[in-house]
């Protein structure tokens, strides 16, 4: 399970970002960070894998598997 | 778009598979592309059906098998045509300079399609928030995947849509084992250059071929301009274009009766409302109207033959949402009379600024123009009347929204009224039966 939220937090942006991560992540179970405008912290919390746009965050509980520019991918848990 | 070529050949395989029926010797006036171009039309609406009846069952997707099922479904319908007389011929040729340069421009306008998709500036968003997904996932589960319009979390993805486009891209994405996604909107130039090719071989069978033509420039010239500039590319919306202004032209014309046309037509109206939402409203309308400006067709087989491949396709689609607790009807606008009328004002006010905005009423105004200087026919009642009709139904559409008005209507209008400018553009050549009504 995959969800893609942004950093600084945009609910609208992230609204777009699930659906463009559901075409573009074909057989993942993908989250919504925000459905229509309003977030949806509940479903960030379940997904193992968390891609976020934008800038690095300064705390998050999980690993970094990949840093670029646009944004990183995180894996939760140890 | 490594192996995308490939899965836009599969998008129009079915030509193979209408060919049966379109190569009956009562459509020989269309000739060989004519008839190429809707046979792959028809071939769509029988694979989608068969394709939505394996879901229903369900059996598994297989493209050998969904294509023979399809094949012999065609073969059947064939032999439903008997020996027709012929229809009558159209009176004067006119001006081959007339010809050849209305040719010149609907190649033209169909190049900058083409030339628009390559530079990718006709992608519409919605091919990647709705028709590809879905696509993508029915090809995977090799059905169409009730569990995944489930989740709450695609209710963007409108899953009581109609089916056929997701059938297609789904039958070409099982072909090749992925959804390309940047041959996808090569889909726009493709149709349109058959919708083309189709017009033309219905207008001209029963109409002056210069007049023909140049109606034919004028409709794809203005699907080009409204296509181009909102962005349709890998959308349903082409394909309603196809069907829809198809139909109408058969229909519209002074062959209309003929037992071959009103099967056939029945079979394009079936496709314009399997390929989008307003495609039923449509359907039904023309259905309607066509036997009310035709006293002479009026009959319950004209009837029958124009609704039964509408009411079949509509059935196996509604069974498919009933028995999978999905959907009853179409419900993704909101409830029926759930209306906000104090918005109205605010929505024509909108639909005003898009259409006056950057010429982009031009393609309204021009074949309006050409309409009013038309000789007049009782039969334009039908293509005219349609686009009232239609135009109606966005308006009433608009009507549920809430939130967001202008936003929808900004986004969405000028590309979901471009079937109306395009019935104005068909609608000069609208002939009677010779023999008088």
């Amino acid at each position: 399970m995959v969800t893609v939220t942004s950093e600084p937090a945009n609910p609208t942006l992230d609204t777009d970002t699930h659906h463009m991560a559901v075409a573009l992540l074909p057989g993942r179970t993908v989250l919504p960070a925000a459905r229509w405008g309003a977030a949806r912290p509940d479903q960030v919390q379940a997904a193992d894998y968390v891609v976020i746009v934008g800038a690095k965050p300064p705390v998050f509980e999980g690993r970094l598997l990949l840093e670029r520019q646009e944004g990183t991918v995180w894996r939760r848990g140890p | 778009m490594r192996g995308g070529g490939l899965w836009l050949v599969f998008t129009v395989l079915p030509a193979v598979i209408g060919a049966p029926l379109l190569s009956h010797p009562t459509y020989g006036r269309y000739g060989f592309l004519g008839r190429t171009a809707l046979s792959a039309g028809v071939g769509a609406v029988v694979l989608s059906l068969v394709m939505t009846a394996a879901a229903l069952v369900p059996v598994p997707w297989g493209l050998a098998w969904l294509a023979g099922v399809s094949l012999v479904l065609t073969f059947l319908l064939r032999s439903l045509l008997g020996q027709e007389a012929e229809g009558p011929r159209p009176t004067g040729s006119g001006a081959r300079a007339i010809v050849l340069g209305a040719v010149a421009v609907s190649t033209g306008a169909v190049g900058a399609a083409l030339f628009a998709t390559y530079a990718g500036a006709t992608a519409s968003t919605d091919l990647f928030h709705f028709w590809g997904p879905k696509a993508e996932a029915f090809a995977a589960a090799r059905s169409i995947d009730a569990e995944f319009l489930r989740a709450p979390w695609h209710d963007h993805l409108h899953p009581d849509y109609p089916p056929l486009v997701t059938n297609l891209f789904a039958f070409a994405t099982l072909a090749i084992g992925r959804l390309p996604w940047g041959t996808a909107p090569y889909t726009y130039p493709l149709v349109l250059a058959a919708f083309g090719l189709a017009l033309a071989a219905i207008l001209a069978a029963d109409r002056p071929r210069a007049d023909a033509h140049a109606i034919v420039a004028l409709a794809v010239t203005v699907a080009v301009l409204l296509g181009n500039t909102f962005l349709i590319g890998g959308t349903g919306d082409i394909y309603l274009i196809f069907y829809a202004i198809c139909a109408v032209a058969i229909l519209s014309g002074p062959d209309a009766g003929r037992g071959s046309r009103l099967l056939l037509s029945g079979l394009l109206l079936s496709g314009a409302a399997s390929a989008k939402v307003e495609g039923l409203v449509f359907a039904g309308a023309t259905a309607g109207l066509f036997l009310l400006v035709a006293p002479r067709s009026r009959s319950l087989r004209a009837a029958v033959l124009l609704l039964w491949p509408t009411a079949l396709s509509l059935a196996a689609w509604l069974a498919y949402g009933w028995t999978r607790q999905l959907f009853r009807f179409y419900v993704g606008y909101g409830s029926f009379a759930k209306l906000y009328p104090e918005n109205l004002t605010l929505i024509l006010r909108t639909i005003g600024s898009e259409f006056f905005a950057a010429a982009w009423g031009l393609p309204f105004l021009v074949p309006l123009a050409v309409l009013l200087l038309a000789r007049k026919s009782p039969r334009m009642l039908l293509p005219v009347g349609l686009a009232a009709i239609l135009s109606a139904f966005y308006l009433f559409t608009y009507l549920h929204a809430n939130v967001l008005v202008r936003d929808w209507v900004t986004w969405s209008a000028g590309r979901i009224f471009t079937p109306v400018a395009i019935l104005f553009a068909v609608a000069p050549l609208a002939r009677e039966d010779p023999a008088g009504f």
